[in-house]
């Protein structure tokens, strides 16, 4: 039987370095598994349940703590501040074009409307998450591209940051950018027309939730066409949510080969450069699924057509790694996985 | 010769090297049982970790049982200058504020 303790021990060290393993996470396991065999050899299975989820709770608490002070300290100097600096560009990154594609709608509405103060702040919220919904990916790819990936371990918690942005941006899309789009859409209709709506506006397919897209693609439709359509805008709406992770990885695999981190103008170009090729397959795959002349939707599923831009960036990301890879067999010298030591520290496992 | 910061002693530090002046050698397990309720089991470790960055206090790993198995366990004593910083703590709180002196 397997220790307690044991598997929460094995995930804290791709965490945590060696010292706050031997001062904090140690401990705290060695003390549960002792409370814990006390309890089961005095015949008191309740109490050693009770000790381990107690004890559980402590050892992640500990976990946390650890990996939020020492380790991260640590590994900023290992990794040469790459992860630091990746959080700080993307945050930068998704600031900025946020700013942007909110102000876009925005002096288009002021440019048309007398907008007061309390109404600029409503529209501005509004917009917050549809801008968000593209900054994000937008943010993650910027981010990843700064903060190069010296090491395996800052891979890996760059990865773990792409899947936070990919679970952020499956909220913004699924469910507060509909109600966002929607909110906006009736304070327009209220400003323009110096009247509230009767009732909620007729819902379009932005508007619409990610179960409400669901359920469309469930309706009985007489023309094929408009079933694939629905479906199409369904999965389009799912692929976006993960394009934080396709952005991300191909950044990442750009970055992997890379010895330093990329000049500020280097970043730019490759951010815009990768973004905009998204954006193309996405539109491209729109417009051959549906437009003349090729509107092959009768002969290509929708959810190939929606996810093709994630699957060109994975595909491409996955080439970049295995040419990082063999360039670091040929040539040991360019291993680009840094120190390897502090990657896997050498406690020995219980 | 660098100069150091005078050592600063936390409350919870203070009840930690209190008992371990006590009682000479103790666990993390065994400070949270002694402090009734006062040190918590998912930060004591972070405590001790920073006392003995301190200087404060010492630790080495004691094997586990071998018919139980498992991770050598930390077990925690005083320094001398963790009872000296002590003793000044205890000496100038007795001076300062004597209502709380213990």
């Amino acid at each position: 039987m397997t220790r307690p303790g044991t598997r929460l021990r094995s995930i804290a060290r791709r965490f945590c370095n060696r010292e706050t393993m031997e001062r904090l996470i140690d401990p705290a396991i060695a003390d549960l598994q002792c409370e814990h065999a006390d309890a089961r050899r005095a015949g008191a299975r309740w109490r050693a349940g009770g000790v381990l989820i107690a004890g559980y709770l402590a050892v992640l608490k500990v976990v946390a703590i650890g990996a939020g002070r020492a380790s991260i300290r640590d590994r900023s100097t290992a990794d040469g501040d790459a992860i630091g600096r990746t959080v700080r560009f993307a945050a930068i990154a998704t600031t900025s074009f946020t700013a942007l594609f909110v102000s876009v709608p925005l002096r288009q509405a002021l440019a048309t409307l007398h907008l007061g103060t309390d109404s600029l702040i409503r529209l501005t919220v509004y917009l917050v998450p549809q801008a968000l919904a593209v900054a994000v990916p937008m943010g993650m790819v910027f981010g990843v591209l700064s903060g190069g990936a010296p090491t395996r371990r800052s891979r890996r918690t760059s990865v773990l940051l792409m899947f936070g942005a990919s679970l952020t941006t499956l909220l913004l899309v699924g469910w507060l950018m509909p109600e966002g789009n929607q909110a906006y859409r009736e304070t327009m209709f209220a400003l323009i027309n110096g009247v509230e709506p009767h009732g909620r506006l007729a819902l379009g397919t932005n508007e619409l939730t990610l179960g409400g897209l669901r359920q469309l693609t469930r309706d009985q439709f007489v023309l094929p066409l408009i079933a694939s359509r629905r479906s199409f805008d369904f999965h389009s709406r799912l692929a976006l949510a993960f394009a934080p992770l396709a952005l991300g990885q191909f950044a990442l695999g750009i970055s992997s080969g890379r010895r330093r981190a990329a000049g500020v103008l280097t970043v730019g170009m490759l951010g815009l450069a990768g973004c905009f090729a998204y954006y193309l397959l996405m539109y491209y795959a729109n417009a051959a699924m549906y437009r003349a002349p090729f509107a092959v939707s009768e002969h290509v599923p929708p959810i190939i057509a929606a996810w093709l831009p994630n699957l060109a960036f994975w595909v491409s990301a996955l080439l970049l790694h295995l040419r990082t890879r063999r360039r670091s067999a040929a040539d040991p010298s360019r291993h680009d996985g840094g120190p390897r030591s502090e990657d896997r520290p050498a406690v020995p496992q219980a | 010769m660098p100069a150091r910061n005078a050592p600063s002693l936390p409350p919870k530090e203070a009840l930690i090297l209190e008992l371990l002046v006590q009682e000479s050698e103790l666990y993390g397990l065994q400070l949270v049982a002694a402090s009734r309720r006062k040190l918590k089991r998912g930060t004591v470790y972070v405590t001790l970790g920073r006392m003995e960055e301190k200087g404060f206090i010492s630790s080495r790993l004691e094997d586990a049982p071998a018919d139980q198995g498992g991770l050598p366990r930390r077990i925690y004593a005083p320094t001398a200058f963790g009872r000296r910083v002590l003793n000044a703590y205890a000496h100038v709180t007795r001076t300062l504020m004597p209502e709380l002196a213990r």
